[in-house]
């Protein structure tokens, strides 16, 4: 260990160790905890629901989601409490405790109590992917390709992709290596597209109010055009390394009359910085 | 909307310290000159080469372009003759505009000869910003064809990103388009054997190499695949832009087939975990203790 660093370790012992006065004799560190997080060995976790098509699925017809599909932003994933004004104590999301105690430590980009200028949004801090439940809070445009073996689920956001294999199987949980978007296979059901993901790296979050996943989440959506300008998707959360029983979740998208991939959305760290750095916070503090 | 903006006190200090510091400064701004860059209005300059399709173009047959698509080994530098990059800046077949080798010479590369990549000022690396249609190929992430009648879609491993191509088309308006790190894509096929892809509207902030080779919004790129055997698909694109080099230039490049399916390793870019790298490993490495 460099000398800095003997020293540094060597102060913080004597920080956490010595009880202060201004504190009422209890350790700093011990005011300022990071959230618990989810159990140390996921692996033995197991999902609710089953990991593939029902046996005995029945022939369907294939139905036509052609079109650019946009999304109406919304900001919680509870159903009770679409806008957010009830983080952390909606009725419908039966939090594992440290998953609630994450949801309330993250501070929110929008909502209620959004703070954007210091946000700890992965997505508006790092750009990174919003993953498959996310991406439809973003104001963006997605368009399904379907092929014969497969779907491909194009996202203007971030022009990204996701590939759905068709009447596949996953591979064995454990030969994955966990993604943002994981690995999705489908088929059609009773007029509609089912997919079914797993594999996914827990990093994104599930709506704009901050709402955990984990490696073990079981995500399940149908979409059904149930209109010509209306796709339903029912998602079936299904996380039982953050969430005691699945949550459940409907969005609609509208047939939007701009062509797709007319107005990509490419995030960039960079500009977001700018903002942040030059407009936002004159905004938060305005002069005296 | 409609309504004066009015300048809020603090920004009204910070234009006057400005102007005082334009006007005190005049001799220290000519010791230190603004940043290098394309001409102010790169809208009159004109384009090299001519946007869309031959006149005359002959149908043809559609090659198959199926398949999990590779780069066959490092690719350091946009240049033929110096594929390497060790000549960077000096490359016979690279036509700088003076601001563009200046540019070039002032980032610092993640990766070749010159690397550093504890202090490089790569978009991608340090940002995870989109590489675009040319530097993509210098990861090594698989690409697929998606071949349909009216467009053909590129799936890119690097990024978890897709490109549409509008098979036998037109571009809007060059002044129509909102740049972007892809820009817009028409297509369409030649000789039964040669995709080619035509693209303007991109935003000139992607590196076109590893080494910092720069572009401009007035870039006009022509890609053409071919596959000239079951594991080879040659890829030829020319550099057109005239914002930042004197003429257009080709890049040659082959692509081989991948044993390994495609998506099967998803390469998504965080922000949060290069930084981590370069703080605790790289630049451990660049500074060795004493």
């Amino acid at each position: 260990m460099r000398p800095r660093t003997l020293l540094f370790a060597t102060a913080l012992l004597v920080l956490v160790a010595a009880p202060s006065p201004m504190t009422g004799g209890v350790p700093i560190a011990a005011q300022a905890q990071e959230p618990p997080g989810p159990p140390a060995d996921l692996s033995t976790l197991k999902n609710f629901l089953p990991l593939e098509k029902p046996a005995n699925l029945q022939a369907s017809a294939t139905p036509d989601l052609s079109g650019a599909w946009m999304s109406a932003p919304y900001q919680s994933i509870s159903m009770a409490d679409r806008p957010g004004r009830q983080r952390g104590k909606e009725e419908d999301i039966d939090y594992k405790p440290w998953a609630r105690a994450k949801t309330l430590s993250e501070v929110t980009p929008t909502g209620p109590e959004a703070e954007p200028h210091r946000t700890t949004d992965p997505w508006t801090r790092y750009c990174e992917p919003n993953g498959p439940v996310r991406v439809y809070a973003q104001p963006g445009r997605t368009s399904f390709v379907q092929l014969a073996d497969r779907v491909l689920i194009l996202h203007e956001i971030m022009q990204q992709f996701r590939v759905v294999r068709l009447n596949g199987t996953h591979p064995p949980f454990e030969e994955l290596d966990p993604t943002s978007y994981g690995d999705s296979i489908g088929w059609y059901e009773d007029g509609a597209l089912v997919v079914d993901t797993i594999g996914l790296n827990g990093r994104a979050w599930l709506d704009q109010m901050g709402h955990p996943m984990t490696e073990r989440m079981h995500l399940i959506e149908r979409y059904t055009r149930t209109d010509e300008k209306t796709l339903a998707i029912h998602r079936t959360i299904d996380d039982p390394g953050a969430y005691n029983k699945p949550i459940v979740h409907t969005i609609n998208l509208r047939a939007s009359p701009v062509a797709f991939m007319q107005s990509p959305w490419n995030c960039s760290v960079r500009d977001n910085t700018t903002f942040t750095a030059t407009l936002l916070q004159d905004a938060v503090a305005p002069a005296k | 909307m409609g309504k004066r903006r009015v300048l809020r006190p603090r920004a009204r200090l910070f234009l006057s310290a400005g102007l005082l510091a334009t006007a005190v400064g005049a001799l220290g701004a000519a010791q230190a000159p603004s940043p290098i860059g394309p001409p102010t209005d790169i809208s009159t300059l004109k384009n090299f080469l001519p946007l869309g399709p031959p006149a005359g173009l002959k149908p043809s047959a559609v090659p198959d372009l199926a398949g999990a698509w590779v780069r066959g080994g490092p690719l350091q530098s946009i240049s033929n003759s110096d594929v390497g990059a060790e000549l960077r800046g000096k490359e016979p077949d690279v036509p700088y505009q003076p601001w563009a080798l200046k540019r070039l010479l002032s980032e610092v590369p993640p990766t070749g000869p010159f690397a550093e990549p504890h202090r490089t000022t790569d978009p991608w690396t340090i940002y995870c910003e989109p590489n675009g249609p040319v530097r993509v190929y210098a990861h090594p992430g698989r690409t697929e064809f998606v071949q349909l009648p009216d467009r053909v879609l590129m799936l890119h491993e690097i990024m978890q990103q897709f490109r549409i191509v509008r098979l036998n088309s037109t571009h809007p308006p060059i002044e129509d388009l909102d740049p972007s790190w892809w820009g817009d894509s028409i297509g369409w096929y030649e000789n039964g054997d040669t995709l080619v892809i035509d693209t303007i509207g991109t935003n000139g902030r992607a590196w076109l190499s590893q080494q910092g080779h720069p572009s401009t919004e007035k870039l006009h790129l022509i890609e053409r695949y071919r596959r000239v055997d079951a594991k080879t698909l040659d890829f030829d694109v020319t550099v057109d832009d005239p914002g930042a080099y004197t003429k257009p230039f080709s890049s040659r490049r082959s692509l081989r087939l991948s044993t390994v399916p495609f998506m099967q390793s998803p390469w998504n870019c965080s922000v949060r975990d290069n930084m981590t790298f370069i703080d605790r490993l790289l630049k451990d490495a660049a500074t060795p203790p004493k």
